[in-house]
């Protein structure tokens, strides 16, 4: 009823401004509900057990039965995946409706799914997962290998209770984030890429764009060149990313790194390919614009007071910056880094021109001086979305897994920006009264 | 327009002088600000400089500590004296300048740092990184301004949670703390108080003991309360300068008289 009032009472204020503000955010926030609901819905079927069923059907005259997971179906037929005894990606089989006899869903199927991401169904009414593993290896083709050490991994599919289903996909999405390729689809080599790369960005972009905000907002004043720099930087924020691809391949790849490469005698390009530092350097650019852009605000909301009273005090203007402008104006710096991480962690496109790779050998980052290797090749999440999507051997199970690669870089980004606002936050409550 | 016609002969005889403005002219980019002003600012004695909003008063302070240099397209002519040394002569560089002449603004502007971050901020940049040193020269500074026993036991606490006449002392206690020999004040009490101010006004008399002051007021009665000496600004020039007690029970010029008793419209800069 109060609602009803309420509402009846902003309908007569005919504030139509209102009206339309809240259908924005009303539309922005369905958006961004459907996102996520579409990443989340689309990721669980990478990580949901799914149930196996029995299949009878004839095919030339013989009858045949198979254990096999049904992928997708339509009125004309099914696409079923059955145990992959050797090889990922083996298992796909396509039956017409009209040859099908039956289709059961037999409570004593086991199934395992090895660390390489194949599948393996069989039946067993064993109650220990021992049992199990000892009954599929009277079941199993010749030339059947597996490590027995993942035997852990076997359930009783189609008996699992709820809890047992979110069990097994949080185990199975878990192990999708902390292992690497050579097991099945795991992201984990381009979950490290992408956080090393963003953080090399950042600690390459902002120095360079909080200096030139400097240079523009406190020395330059009005002058010409002052004035063709931010057009510059205005006109660069619109260059589409993978322009700044081919830009960090022509570059900083072959002029720069190749530069270096003859100058150190290299036999093999060490410098002189795509890598961690030029991907870095590139990104760098790329977000440039936003962070000298930001900077320059945030300078410009320090009151003059501050500066005044410190060049009165004898403060040259490089010690007024350094002391006064610049620890004030540290919320906006964070704004800066926080929207050049925003931009940058969901670029693809011009990292494949420069580093990104769909497999590399080695993380970026590892045990052995100098610990962060800048001239490797490495694996990037936004690349991972592409090659899973796109390009695997195993597709219409991998679009699953892109999806759940895209939800993890979405927590990515919303970590490392997270992160971030934080400090900016804990900052701005120092400086808050400020602003009064 | 001379020295002489502008105040009385003899006026200053036997004092020091503090500062002085010998023909000095200020000209923004687009506007004259000041005009072949000569001012003597006597040493240990508080010269109040009054007139109409916009005349120049705040641009002949900034003169004194160089600090119109900030400003783009701004040029001074003529020449400004501290203690016999020509400030823009290129005898003094403007951070030292600015240590022995210091100044207090209109509005409070103490920096978003501790209270003895804000009272030290002056001395670290002199270079001084002792401790104890440090601890002394804050506590002093604080002292004169009457506000240590106030904040004695929240130094470290942020200057920003102070009040707003406290925090006028405090950035008064950050200019004395380096010692200047002179202080500029740019209508310092204009955002305080009354109670508040009545405490500057007390604080200003005692700092005559030691220090040079100039002081931009439109409070006639505070020019009255606190200053030796008046100056009058008008439209860019110095009109006339003598004894406080001159300037306000007999006055020489029409003008002066106009403005000090309030019949003078404020007057648009040419």
């Amino acid at each position: 009823m109060g609602l009803v009032l309420r509402l009846r009472r902003v309908t007569r204020r005919r504030d139509h401004g209102l009206w339309l503000a809240a259908g924005a955010v009303g539309l922005s926030l369905l958006a961004l509900l459907v996102i996520v609901c579409v990443l989340l819905r689309q990721a669980a079927l990478a990580f949901l057990p799914a149930p196996v069923a029995e299949l009878r059907w004839h095919s030339n005259g013989i009858e045949q039965v198979l254990l096999a997971a049904v992928v997708e179906q339509d009125a004309r037929e099914l696409i079923v995946r059955a145990s992959e005894w050797q090889r990922r990606g083996t298992g796909y089989q396509r039956i017409r409706r009209g040859d099908l006899v039956s289709l059961t869903w037999p409570a004593d199927v086991m199934t395992w799914r090895l660390r390489d991401g194949r599948e393996l169904h069989w039946r067993s009414a064993a109650t220990s997962v021992h049992e199990a593993y000892a009954a599929l290896l009277t079941q199993a083709p010749a030339g059947f290998s597996a490590d027995p050490a993942g035997q852990v991994d076997i359930v009783a599919v189609n008996q699992l209770s709820t809890a047992g289903v979110v069990r097994i996909a949080l185990q199975r999405a878990w192990l999708f984030v902390c292992s690497g390729p050579q097991a099945g689809a795991g992201v984990f080599p381009a979950l490290v890429g992408t956080v090393v790369l963003v953080l090399l960005m950042s600690v390459l972009v902002m120095p360079l764009g909080v200096l030139l905000a400097l240079w523009l907002h406190e020395y330059a004043g009005g002058r010409r060149s002052a004035r063709i720099l931010r057009a510059a930087m205005a006109n660069l924020a619109g260059v589409p990313a993978v322009i700044y691809g081919l830009f960090g391949l022509v570059l900083f790849v072959d002029g720069i790194g190749g530069g270096l490469d003859a100058l150190l005698a290299h036999k093999t390009p060490q410098w002189g390919g795509g890598g961690l530092l030029w991907s870095a350097l590139t990104l760098a650019l790329l977000t440039l614009p936003v962070v000298v852009v930001a900077t320059e605000e945030g300078l410009g909301r320090v009151p003059d007071g501050l500066r005044q009273a410190a060049l009165a005090l004898g403060a040259t203007r490089a010690e007024t910056l350094w002391h006064v402008v610049l620890p004030v104006a540290r919320p906006a710096l964070l704004t800066a880094l926080i929207l050049a991480i925003a931009r940058a962690a969901g670029e693809v496109a011009p990292l494949m021109l420069v580093g990104a790779v769909k497999y590399a050998p080695a993380l970026p980052v590892d045990a052995e001086f100098p610990y962060l290797h800048l001239s490797r090749q490495f694996m990037h999440l936004g690349q991972s979305v592409y090659d899973l999507a796109l390009t695997g051997s195993d597709a219409p199970r991998d679009t699953a897994q892109a999806y759940a690669a895209a939800l993890l870089l979405l927590v990515v980004v919303v970590g490392l920006n997270a992160a971030a606002i934080s400090v900016r936050n804990r900052l701005r409550e120092r400086t808050r009264e400020l602003s009064t | 327009m001379s020295a002489v016609e502008v105040m009385p002969a003899q006026l200053l005889a036997g004092l020091e002088l503090a500062l002085q403005a010998r023909g000095l002219s200020l000209d923004y980019a687009d506007r004259r600000a000041l005009d072949s002003v000569h001012l003597q600012v006597p040493s240990r004695r508080v010269t109040a400089l009054i007139g109409p909003s916009g005349c120049g008063k705040s641009s002949l302070l900034r003169c004194f500590n160089r600090l119109n240099d900030e400003i783009a397209g701004c040029r001074v002519g003529g020449e400004i004296l501290l203690f016999g040394d020509d400030v823009y002569a290129g005898a003094i560089a403007p951070p030292e300048l600015r240590r022995r002449v210091g100044m207090v603004f209109q509005k409070p502007n103490p920096f978003p740092q501790s209270i003895v971050d804000n009272v030290a901020f002056g001395l670290r940049l002199a270079g001084i990184r002792s401790r104890l040193e440090l601890d002394d020269r804050v506590e002093a500074a604080l002292r004169a301004t009457g506000l240590w026993h106030e904040v004695r036991d929240r130094l470290a606490a942020s200057a920003l949670q102070l009040s707003a006449g406290q925090q006028q002392r405090l950035v008064i206690a950050r200019a004395l703390a380096v010692e200047p020999e002179v202080l500029l004040m740019d209508e310092p009490a204009s955002m305080l108080d009354p109670i508040s101010t009545l405490r500057f006004e007390e604080l200003v008399v005692a700092l005559r003991e030691r220090y040079s002051v100039l002081l931009v007021t439109h409070n006639m009665q505070q020019a009255a309360r606190v200053a030796d000496y008046t100056a009058f600004l008008h439209a860019g020039r110095l009109l006339e300068f003598d004894t406080t007690d001159h300037i306000f029970t007999n006055p020489r010029l029409r003008e002066t008289e106009d403005y000090i008793t309030g019949r003078m419209r404020e007057t648009p800069l040419r």
